[in-house]
């Protein structure tokens, strides 16, 4: 079998970034904690979109293609959140509005 | 008189392609295509979570300490290495090897079989705790903020179970490759399924690994 290593060694790689993730909210919990976690998420999520999603031996239209994906994902949660933050989510009046 | 050839016929592309490698093309561009409107589906979960997760912060920080940290992360281990073997199925599948490939893809299985087994458990466990708010069941907290705990664990549900459904939908495609593989006709065609239920396989692994963090990790110092 071709190509076994490199799936093997990602998955080690996973699991090293989703035990870094857990130690940080076991012990450091917080808003830099938060950050880490999610950095870590991205971090297992190419992992697999790389590795196991074959993205490494893609063609570069396919690659283009998986990255418009992610990225009109972008735009919805960016462009979201914007109005929220721009408009103090934390006023009472917002949270009233959303409620 | 009619020869019967002595070796494999050379595998064909269907009639619409020129050859193979554009049919392959084709396959794995419509697979990224419906994996697009997936994440538009989930996408949809996550940005309504993440809107409220900034509008209550310590709320659902402290609601997502009543979540089994411990039985996340098994999970989560568990559905990485079901789709380190479904990569490595699709490479024996590659070199011809059906029993390699048949072993595999029941490994695959199995550990999500255990993954909703797991997932299960959490679940009857957080109902006895009187920590499901859905359909009509009493939610019992004993935290600040129960409404807004509440909320949190509407979207807990709404994101696992939609996870869930695409597990058991995953599942019951690879039990059909299964079949498949036991007959093992035309192995170029099989490679190419293949390759399209390991891309949805992962697909779902990584929508988990963004349901843990933001419901599991995201949580106040317990």
């Amino acid at each position: 079998m071709k190509d076994v290593k490199a799936p093997i060694l990602a998955w080690l790689a996973y699991l090293v970034v989703l035990g870094a993730s857990i130690t940080v909210t076991r012990w450091a919990p917080g808003t830099l904690g938060h950050v880490f976690n999610l950095l870590c998420a991205l971090v297992m999520a190419s992992l697999v979109m790389v590795f196991f999603m074959g993205l490494r031996s893609a063609d570069n239209l396919l690659r283009v293609f998986a990255l418009a994906t992610l990225m009109w994902l972008a735009i919805m949660l960016g462009l979201t959140m914007m109005d929220y933050v721009y408009r103090e989510i934390g006023s009472s009046a917002m949270l009233s509005a959303i409620a | 008189m009619t020869t019967i050839p002595s070796t494999t016929p050379k595998a064909k592309p269907d009639e619409q392609f020129d050859d193979l490698t554009q049919q392959r093309h084709a396959d794995l561009m419509g697979m990224w295509l419906f994996l697009a409107t997936e994440l538009m589906l989930f996408g949809g979960v996550f940005t309504g979570f993440v809107v409220y997760r900034y509008a209550y912060p310590e709320a659902f920080a402290e609601a997502a300490t009543h979540l089994d940290l411990v039985l996340g992360m098994l999970n989560t281990g568990l559905l990485v290495t079901s789709s380190l073997f479904m990569a490595l199925s699709e490479r024996a599948v590659g070199a011809d090897r059906k029993r390699l490939t048949l072993l595999f893809l029941l490994i695959t299985i199995g550990m999500g079989a255990v993954f909703l087994g797991i997932k299960g458990y959490e679940w009857h466990h957080e109902y006895s705790q009187g920590l499901m708010p859905i359909l009509g069941l009493e939610f019992v907290y004993s935290g600040q903020h129960a409404d807004r705990a509440q909320l949190f664990f509407n979207f807990y549900y709404a994101m696992t179970g939609l996870h869930a459904m695409h597990m058991g939908v995953g599942m019951i495609w690879l039990m059909v490759m299964v079949v498949f593989t036991l007959r093992w006709r035309d192995p170029p065609r099989l490679r190419r399924q293949f390759q399209i239920s390991g891309l949805y396989w992962a697909f779902v692994d990584v929508m988990w690994i963004f349901i843990f963090t933001l419901l599991y990790l995201l949580r106040a110092s317990s």
